[in-house]
């Protein structure tokens, strides 16, 4: 009569199965917390108060004497830059009304962080920012999720911009610009 | 016949066994307990940001259609009225925004619970998140801002906090506004003042009266916009190369003449400057008219600039001659200043380093645009002769007239 194993399992056995049930558990994990992160920070992107806030400043620029010069994005040779980023102080310096810039982009009214001046169209600035480091990470993920815009039909190119609005409370949001040509 | 295994489990394999499912289930029911909750946070959350952005939505689109002009506090009589704000419109209306304490019975039980108002509408949230709001939890602060280089614009912000026992962090309203006092161009429409300035504060040199300063008139400014004028300096130079303002009540509003279009591009040529609008709001820009060929030092000059919305056309006449002009945006106005008038330099600038060095005999404002014959007949290098300009013209609102032209 054959005896019955009672050997149970072998170590090789153990550490497969092991293995396997840990691969299945890191292959979840890996997929469901950055859709869980990515849920969280799409809920600061283009809330109502963001895209109030950045019409703020979108109004402001336009509606400042030297509004056309923070919105250049061609150097002096015609070399496009794709975007040019702008603290609260370097783009206030640029404009006219300084006070007002000041003022209004405070941290006591909007607290912004950082205005991005890039094209109407979005496929330069989304090339732009993949893997790059030069923006934070939280910027970097907004201009990968935001629409893509190409230009608007019977309009001349350089008159549109974009400005996207980072704002100290990890909001942002996105708008265009119109000003006279480059 | 295959014998049976009947060993069964060990205690301690049963004990294992035990503490491991125990663990599993556990940590299943953890799990899920914490996404029962996460749940129900954001399902407050929700709530809670679905009721700030009903509220948010009202005031912004009020803000955006009817132009804010101001934002005050409640008052009842010489009283403030707590946790109440009035927000006024360029449109002539008002609004008032206010947090209420009102009972809500709730299973039969009284509740006192907040709520808001905004232009007689009462935004109340589902009564499972309003039941829970903190009492007296809710309640604004507005920020006004000061200093700004346009004395029509003001910053404020409404802050409306709203709490909730389940969730950390503020929930409130945070708006943001810009008000855009119209008022302030709209009033008036003369003309403010008349009559001579002071005359400057001047050193005597071998060259005349040289202004390192600047003086203001006392009884004269144009507190209203400026749909026609005349503005005439007759002068020179002791030195050029830098910009130089020498005849204007500049300040984001009002106009003058200057020695170059900015401190960046001192060009050495004539411009007539002044911050032109439609009417648009933040549309105020600072447009200039300037000469073609550059100034010599120690040489006088007779320099007008004219604008007219008749014709929507800024021009700048040298020594009785239109040199250029520039054509506007029909219905353009110039912009109120609320300073005086300047000779000498600009005081609408907080560092003024801009100043006029050399000398003026005559700064004359007239409150229309003379025509080019008039200007080329009594506006010229040889003369500044005011009894020349034809009554049905104008009289001069300001003038100084030293009379010592060379």
């Amino acid at each position: 009569m054959k005896k019955s194993n009672e050997k149970g399992f072998l170590l090789a056995e153990a550490i497969v199965v092991g293995v396997f049930v840990l691969s299945l558990f890191t292959f979840l994990f890996a997929n469901v917390v950055p859709l869980i992160g990515q849920y969280e920070a799409q809920e600061k992107y283009d809330t109502i108060d963001s895209v109030y806030n950045a019409n703020l400043i979108r109004s402001m620029i336009m509606g400042d004497a030297n509004g056309s010069k923070v919105l250049k994005l061609k150097d002096n040779t015609g070399v496009d830059t794709i975007y040019q980023d702008y603290s609260v102080d370097t783009l206030c310096n640029k404009l006219e009304q300084k006070n007002y810039c000041r003022k209004l982009l405070n941290s006591t009214f909007l607290d912004v962080n950082t205005v991005y001046v890039t094209w109407y169209r979005t496929s330069k600035i989304k090339a732009k920012a993949k893997n790059s480091p030069d923006f934070p990470r939280a910027v970097r993920d907004y201009i990968e999720e935001m629409d893509k815009y190409t230009q608007p039909t019977g309009s001349t190119y350089d008159s549109y911009k974009r400005i996207i609005v980072y704002f100290n409370d990890g909001t942002l949001a996105n708008l265009e610009v119109r000003m006279k040509e480059e | 016949m295959k014998k049976l295994n009947n060993k069964g489990f060990t205690v301690v394999e049963l004990t294992l066994s035990f503490v491991l499912v125990f663990t599993l289930a556990f940590s299943m029911y953890q799990l899920l307990f914490n996404y029962r909750v996460k749940q129900n946070e954001e399902s407050i959350k929700a709530q809670l940001t679905d009721y700030r952005d009903q509220v948010t939505l009202a005031i912004q689109n009020d803000i955006s259609d009817k132009k804010l002009k101001n934002i005050d506090y409640c008052m009842m009589g010489s009283n403030v009225v707590d946790r109440c704000l009035v927000l006024n419109f360029n449109d002539g209306t008002s609004k008032q925004l206010a947090v209420e304490k009102g009972i809500k019975t709730y299973n039969g039980e009284d509740y006192d619970i907040n709520y808001i108002t905004y232009g007689g509408i009462i935004y109340e949230s589902s009564d499972a998140i309003l039941l829970e709001y903190r009492a007296n939890y809710m309640l604004y602060n507005t920020y006004e801002s000061d200093n700004l280089e346009d004395s029509r614009v003001n910053v404020y912000k409404i802050s409306i906090p709203i709490y909730h026992n389940d969730l950390e962090g503020n929930y409130g309203i945070e708006i943001v506004a810009v008000g855009y006092n119209y008022d302030y161009e709209e009033s008036g429409g003369a003309i403010v003042g008349g009559g001579s300035i002071t005359p400057p504060a001047e050193t005597t040199t071998a060259e005349g009266r040289v202004y390192n300063g600047y003086t203001t008139s006392t009884n004269y400014s144009l507190n209203s916009k400026v749909t026609s004028q005349t503005i005439v300096a007759r002068l020179k130079f002791s030195s050029i190369g830098t910009y130089q303002q020498f005849f204007g009540n500049w300040q984001l509003g009002g106009s003058g003449l200057t020695l170059g279009v900015s401190a960046s591009t001192p060009n050495n040529k004539f411009c007539y400057g002044a911050y032109i609008s439609t009417g648009k709001a933040f549309d105020n820009k600072y447009t200039t008219v300037c000469a073609t060929s550059e100034v010599s030092a120690n040489t006088f000059y007779t320099v007008v600039g004219t604008f007219d919305q008749a014709d929507n056309k800024m021009k700048i006449y040298v020594n009785g001659t239109l040199i250029s002009s520039k054509t506007l945006s029909s219905g353009s106005y110039i912009t109120a200043s609320s300073l005086p008038f300047t000779v000498g330099g600009n005081i609408g600038q907080a560092k003024n380093t801009s100043y006029f060095y050399g000398t003026s005999s005559n700064v004359l404002i007239y409150d229309k645009a003379l025509s080019a014959a008039t200007i080329s007949t009594c506006l010229t290098n040889s003369k500044v002769d005011t009894s020349c300009v034809a009554s049905s013209d104008s009289t001069a609102k300001l003038k100084v007239n030293e009379d010592h032209t060379k």
